[in-house]
């Protein structure tokens, strides 16, 4: 894991002083509201509905035991005994008190954290692929390119009012796990065809919210050295061009769209000809020195089956079950990695208690080298479980409440607070979670279903990523109830589509059934082996449009 | 929330109550005769125009003060119990707490919130 140097921890504590100032300067009176405001969002402090909300950044969603039993203690002292994980690999309080953010961020210093550019019109914190350095279809792990942005950005003196905010995504691997095409930039890293070198796919505007967009490929392959020019000629184009006269049409999906991709290509290489590349890329040495952080963690040479798990898994259901749906194949031999779900049936997606935390923490120090990450569905990984441990890891993930075998299943519901805390929110999210994953909490009824991804947003923001689940689920208000739409076929992989509406939208107790209707139309027409996504694109919309209209015709009667 | 907190003609959809957050700790709180309150039932209510304006004047007044943030009308109706009830469901889930979480928040704090 990336380590903070001198300069890094200097940095974040002067940054910490700072704002403990501000925030004693709002409580003495001396700054209004209005100038505090932007400067609590810069620190990722919001006003939500109950109370204040603090974002806390874990960058490209990668976490040490210590960092995690450090929130727990946050969670218990200064919250409500619990924090949220976000689909940006985040992690919120929900119920700070101001007059404690600067004691909390100084207990977030100690252990290398902060909630810097977590809010606000800047270059938020950087997201990555959870299984970085891990998959086996990686070309490189993605988190020394993360970290080395981080830093850029960090305090950027060009960047910091951007027209909109600006939200980056970098994967290592071939198959796309961190939605880097619904990005405002998404980087791929991948190997010239012809001379085998690494450098990157830059993918631009795409983006959710009330416009959604998939990202355009503005460069198929950009040398690995030059990232950071490159990067800077792309953010000049948006900071000067973005619109900055309707907050709505400020990201730069907007002006990618609205010019077009080639001309906003046209516009980053000219600028990018007039920068003087050398003075703004990373000296390599710093790259190396970055990238050193990342060096894998000392494996023990194991064959790649472990006996010892094979035997245990044919004598405990529970546990095959559990590493049929959770393990993730890991480049080492004789290693593991595990999704550990924040989805159990009736809880609240993404939430985890201090205990739980601290449970979890002490597992990943013992099973996982100490590492842990966060996936931008709002799980856990343990990134390197050794095969022969795992049946150890599975008794105390259970012990600890946290071994629910649903990743990627119907259950494993992506779901933003909604209007259960936010204040932007029409709807709330949470709830309409809780019933569907009620409705089918049979295991082997989800296995059998197989892999899909509800997405589910309480307003158009769309946190919850609506657009791209395999089904999306949008709630707003209508004639002052809450009223969801269902849209299907959406996608956030490298196959990256937006749902369609199914119909018109539904009432909250009705969510549960017409979901069922979806599901029950897939099983009907599923051919042999297909996942739910693949029969939605072979069959089309139109079934379920039929499906969904009859749900609709019965609740009239 | 303008929308549904306002008439064509001027003024809130009355009863209302005036809310806002805490300043140092972020909590809701509620105007009363004699300060601000966390407690929802005790929240002030006004049935007239003029009170109203009276609630608005002293809310603003608090922001201006650097006790509150955000001072806003809340169309409530009165309960069987005298308690007022926020009417729209924003306001509703602001009074009393995340509704998937009843050990938490003000319907945990003061009971028949």
């Amino acid at each position: 894991m990336y380590r903070y140097d001198e300069f890094d921890a200097r940095f974040v504590r002067e940054r910490v002083a700072e704002f403990a100032g501000q925030v004693a300067r709002r409580l003495d009176g001396s700054l209004t509201e209005d100038e505090f405001k932007p400067l609590r969002l810069k620190n990722g402090l919001y006003l939500q509905l109950h109370a204040y909300m603090l974002r806390i950044a874990v960058p490209y969603g990668t976490l040490s035991s210590r960092q995690l039993r450090q929130l727990a203690h946050i969670a218990e002292t200064y919250d409500k005994g619990y924090g949220h994980f976000t689909t940006r690999q985040n992690l919120q309080f929900n119920w700070p008190k101001l007059k404690d953010v600067p004691e909390i961020l100084g207990l977030l210093a100690d252990v290398e954290m902060h909630c810097i550019q977590t809010s606000g019109n800047c270059i938020r914190n950087v997201t990555a692929d959870q299984f970085a350095g891990v998959a086996a279809d990686e070309v490189e792990d993605p988190r020394p390119t993360a970290e080395l942005i981080r830093q850029w950005s960090s305090l950027h003196p060009e960047f910091g009012w951007l027209p909109r905010k600006f939200k980056v995504a970098v994967t290592g691997a071939e198959h796309d796990r961190a939605a880097i095409k619904v990005h405002d930039l998404g980087l791929k890293l991948k190997r010239h065809p012809d001379t085998g070198e690494i450098g990157y796919e830059v993918v631009v505007g795409g983006g959710l919210g009330r416009t959604p967009m998939i990202g355009k490929v503005i460069r198929d392959f950009l040398p690995r050295a030059e990232l950071l020019a490159y990067l800077e000629a792309v953010m000049r184009v948006y900071n000067s061009e973005g619109r900055r006269d309707n907050k709505f049409k400020a990201r730069v999906k907007i002006l990618v769209h609205e010019i077009g991709a080639e001309e906003f290509v046209r516009r980053v290489e000219e600028e990018y000809a007039k920068l003087d590349g050398p003075t703004v890329n990373a000296p390599v040495e710093e790259v190396e020195r970055i990238a050193a952080y990342f060096a894998p963690p000392a494996y023990e040479a194991l064959p790649s089956v472990s006996i010892l798990l094979d035997q245990a898994r044919a004598a405990a259901p529970a546990l095959d079950a559990f590493v049929r749906q959770n393990a993730f194949p890991h480049r080492q031999p004789g290693y593991v990695a595990l999704t550990v779900s924040l989805k159990p049936v009736g809880g609240v997606p993404g939430d985890m208690t201090a205990d739980e935390m601290r449970a979890f923490a002490d597992i990943a120090e013992r099973y996982s080298f100490d590492e842990l990450r966060v996936t931008h569905a709002q799980n856990l990984v343990l990134p390197h479980v050794r095969q022969d441990e795992v049946p150890e890891v599975f008794a105390a993930l259970k012990a600890a409440g946290l071994a629910t075998a649903n990743a990627g299943l119907v259950t494993d519901i992506i779901a933003c607070p909604g209007l259960d805390y936010c204040a932007l929110a029409t709807a709330r999210s949470i709830p309409i979670a809780q019933e569907i994953a009620r409705e089918f909490s049979d295991e082997a009824e989800q296995r059998d279903i197989g892999p899909l991804q509800i997405k589910i947003s309480g307003c158009i923001n769309a946190c919850g990523h609506h657009h791209v689940g395999h089904i999306g689920i949008l709630g707003l208000e209508k004639n002052g109830r809450e009223n969801y739409q269902i849209t299907l076929g959406g996608d956030a992989t490298e196959n990256a589509a937006l749902g369609e509406r199914l119909g018109p939208g539904i009432d909250a107790e009705a969510v549960p059934g017409a979901i069922r209707a979806i599901v029950s139309t897939y099983l009907e027409r599923r051919q042999h082996g297909e996942a739910f996504i693949e029969t939605v694109r072979r069959a089309g919309l139109d079934p379920f449009k039929t499906a969904f209209a009859e749900v609709i015709r019965e609740a009239a009667e | 929330m303008a929308e549904a907190t306002t008439r064509k003609t001027r003024g809130p959809v009355l009863p209302v109550v005036l809310s806002a957050n805490d300043l140092f700790v972020g909590e809701v709180v509620y105007l009363t005769e004699d300060g601000w309150t966390a407690d929802p039932r005790r929240a002030l209510v006004a049935h007239d125009e003029a009170a109203a304006a009276r609630l608005e004047e002293r809310g603003v007044a608090a922001a201006r003060e650097n006790r509150v943030v955000d001072p806003y009308f809340v169309p409530v109706t009165i309960d069987g119990d005298g308690v007022p009830q926020a009417r729209h469901i924003r306001e509703a889930i602001r009074q009393r707490g995340p509704t998937i979480h009843p050990d938490i928040g003000k319907q945990a704090d003061f009971k028949a919130a």
